[in-house]
């Protein structure tokens, strides 16, 4: 598999870690924006970005070369980011299943409390556009892979491997998250 | 497929250019026939347009310095900080000094172990080779044993038994240490790490 961070990977191994700021380089804004999406706070983004190069630094000589490196990085960032979710997680309300499939994989749209006040979600919905907000109306796994494929440009066979979900799970739930951001924006009249 | 029409699936399949070529041609003459199909098509051309263009943001000015900055302090990958484990290892091997005398101090109390007619002709082998170093002493062995004694008349009644205990830890303890060194000289470095999952 072509890897072209397998030599820099090398070099801070056999002892030049100030190689690794070609990674960080590298995969900067692609980690920061995934994680600034996913948790939607500017701040704790950067701190959590921040916290995946250096969890990616301690863990280099773990790194396994028959995937590539943007795949664990993003492995990384998802852990952090959804684990930060989960610490939050008292603040996710369903609401009354909008949407609605059957069999065990449903998804139910979510109401999100950021935390934010009043003042600063207003401040923040106006720098958002509809369609980032529909995202953010969506479960974390639905949203986790709309970043990815849509935002972070990933194939669907890296989302998998990021993900670890198999790839028919993967096309799956992407096509069922953005059917339901279809609906939603629709009945906004936002697609015309 | 409804009549013939197009599902969501197909339509997102198409805008993914993820479809064979003969099933896409079949979905494309669908679209130019029908208009119910075709307005569906455009609507999810037009979702697929505005995911695309969800703005990307860049990482602010100075981040790589920011984490090159926290980087943790350490020798590089792969090398053994030798003075972490050299300094270990001394503090282990003078513990079990300190026990093996403790251990012998009935012995330097002037309490004689028996061991022609107890103990081992192994035990009596160590035991005399430690009383040589003893006869010869220095001024540090002195000192500890003086220590030692004082604290070996806890086991006096005890006997060669409290000596052997502490004789089998000394060496345990030799043994560990050694342990420790060929360990850590033959692993890399372990770090803190995060097992992802």
């Amino acid at each position: 598999m072509d890897n072209p961070e397998q030599e820099i990977i090398e070099r801070i191994l056999a002892g030049n870690p100030q190689e690794f700021s070609l990674l960080v380089e590298r995969f900067k804004s692609r980690v920061f924006n995934y994680i600034y999406r996913m948790i939607n706070n500017y701040d704790s983004a950067l701190e959590l970005s921040q916290d995946v190069f250096l969890k990616s630094y301690a863990s280099l000589d773990k790194y396994d070369p028959a995937y590539r490196f943007s795949t664990w990085i993003f492995r990384i960032s998802a852990n952090t980011a959804i684990d930060f979710l989960r610490k939050k997680k008292g603040m996710y309300t369903s609401i009354d299943q909008p949407i609605h499939y059957n069999g065990e994989d449903n998804l139910y749209l979510q109401i999100k409390d950021s935390g934010e006040s009043p003042l600063e979600s207003l401040q923040q919905k106006e720098i958002s556009s509809k369609i980032e907000e529909a995202i953010r109306l969506l479960p974390e796994k639905y949203q986790e892979l709309i970043i990815l494929r849509h935002i972070n440009d990933c194939s669907y066979q890296e989302i998998s491997d990021i993900t670890r979900l198999p790839l028919g799970t993967v096309k799956n739930r992407i096509f069922r998250a953005r059917e339901a951001l279809k609906q939603l924006l629709e009945e906004k009249g936002e697609l015309t | 497929m409804k009549n013939g029409c197009l599902n969501e699936q197909i339509l997102q399949e198409l805008l993914e250019g993820t479809m064979d070529r003969a099933n896409a041609g079949t979905a494309r003459r669908h679209l130019e026939g029908c208009a119910a199909c075709a307005a569906r098509y455009k609507t999810t051309k037009v979702l697929f347009t505005k995911l695309n263009q969800i703005p990307r943001i860049k990482a602010p000015a100075g981040f790589t310095r920011q984490i090159m900055g926290r980087l943790p302090v350490r020798l590089h990958f792969g090398v053994i900080d030798w003075r972490r484990y050299i300094a270990a290892g001394t503090a282990l091997l003078m513990a079990s000094f300190f026990f093996l005398l403790l251990g012998l101090s009935p012995y330097f109390a002037g309490f004689p172990l028996s061991l022609s007619h107890e103990g081992s002709a192994v035990m009596h082998r160590i035991v005399s080779l430690f009383t040589h170093v003893w006869d010869t002493g220095s001024m540090i062995l002195g000192k500890m044993s003086l220590i030692s004694s004082s604290a070996g008349k806890m086991f006096l009644g005890a006997g060669w038994q409290v000596g052997f205990f502490f004789l089998i830890t000394y060496i345990l303890m030799g043994a560990l240490c050694l342990w420790m060194i060929w360990n850590y000289s033959t692993k890399k470095q372990s770090r803190p790490g995060t097992e992802i999952t």
